[in-house]
């Protein structure tokens, strides 16, 4: 790749995951009871759509509305934590159950899955 | 309404047990996104040779199945195979940050693939694509 190239891919702005309509309050529940994002407000043009955006830091999700939703089986966007031992507590105390799976080296690792069956993975460097 | 403040409470333990500056969620590390069997050299021409991102070593421990994993920045997508049904999300999408959008885009047309425009954001400019295999992708870049 030349150095002069008029373009770049150079990041994430936001993840969009799905829900059935009407879940609004639902999303909420998860996203910013459990998981401490807040509501973003969505644009006046796009909110007639329902739906939600959340942000916490420079992490962006946004459920958009599908009708005849279902979620992917595997597919999913992997949020990096810090503290992922507290945040496997405050889930198991709300009733949300956690999935784990292989290790990758240098890191700790699991899956939850969102109200609607979207599944979350949460993942934390580890020393050594 | 009990319940919210029952959850409200395991939240702040979790942001709270160590002060929020050290606990808490801190961004993306990656998407997964879903691919069928035997097409990882059609995800390497796409992600790879188009989209300008770095393949990079996929842990073999991980599902035999397949899959192909591609880096660049702090962008990092995952392409792992589904064997059963795979079906791309409707809606459901990552967006990735670019600079010099026009110019992707006339790439990514170039190379035979249908950008779409959208209802665009105050801020922004935006549109989308899919990958090879209908999975949903957004451009973006701040105007």
């Amino acid at each position: 790749m030349s150095a002069e190239r008029a373009w770049s891919v150079e990041g994430f702005h936001h993840v969009q995951l799905a829900m059935p309509p009407g879940c609004e309050d639902d999303a909420e529940l998860f996203y910013v009871g459990v998981l401490g994002f807040e509501v973003v407000r969505k644009p006046a043009h796009l909110a007639a759509r329902g739906g939600r955006w959340f942000r916490s830091g420079v992490t962006e999700l946004h459920l958009g509305v599908e009708e005849g939703f279902a979620p992917s089986a595997k597919a999913h966007p992997a949020v990096r934590v810090r503290g992922l031992r507290a945040l496997r507590g405050a889930l198991s105390a709300a009733d949300v159950g956690v999935e784990d799976d292989t290790q990758l080296e240098g890191h700790d690792r699991w899956y939850v899955r969102d109200p609607f069956g979207n599944r979350l993975e949460f993942i934390e460097e580890v020393a050594g | 309404m009990l319940r919210l403040l029952q959850l409200w409470q395991h939240q702040r333990l979790f942001l709270g047990m160590t002060g929020a500056s050290e606990s808490g969620l801190v961004g993306l590390h990656h998407v997964q996104l879903a691919m069928p069997s035997d097409e990882e050299e059609a995800a390497v021409r796409f992600y790879g040779a188009i989209l300008g991102m770095e393949q990079i070593p996929r842990p073999e421990l991980l599902s035999p199945a397949g899959g192909v994993w591609f880096r660049r920045g702090d962008l990092e997508v995952h392409l792992g195979v589904e064997e059963t049904a795979f079906r791309p999300a409707d809606k459901a999408h990552p967006a990735f940050l670019v600079q010099g959008l026009e110019t992707l885009r006339e790439r990514i047309e170039a190379a035979g693939y249908r950008v779409t425009d959208t209802v665009q954001i105050e801020g922004f400019q935006r549109v989308y694509v899919r990958d090879p295999f209908g999975n949903r992708v957004e451009l973006i870049e701040p105007a």
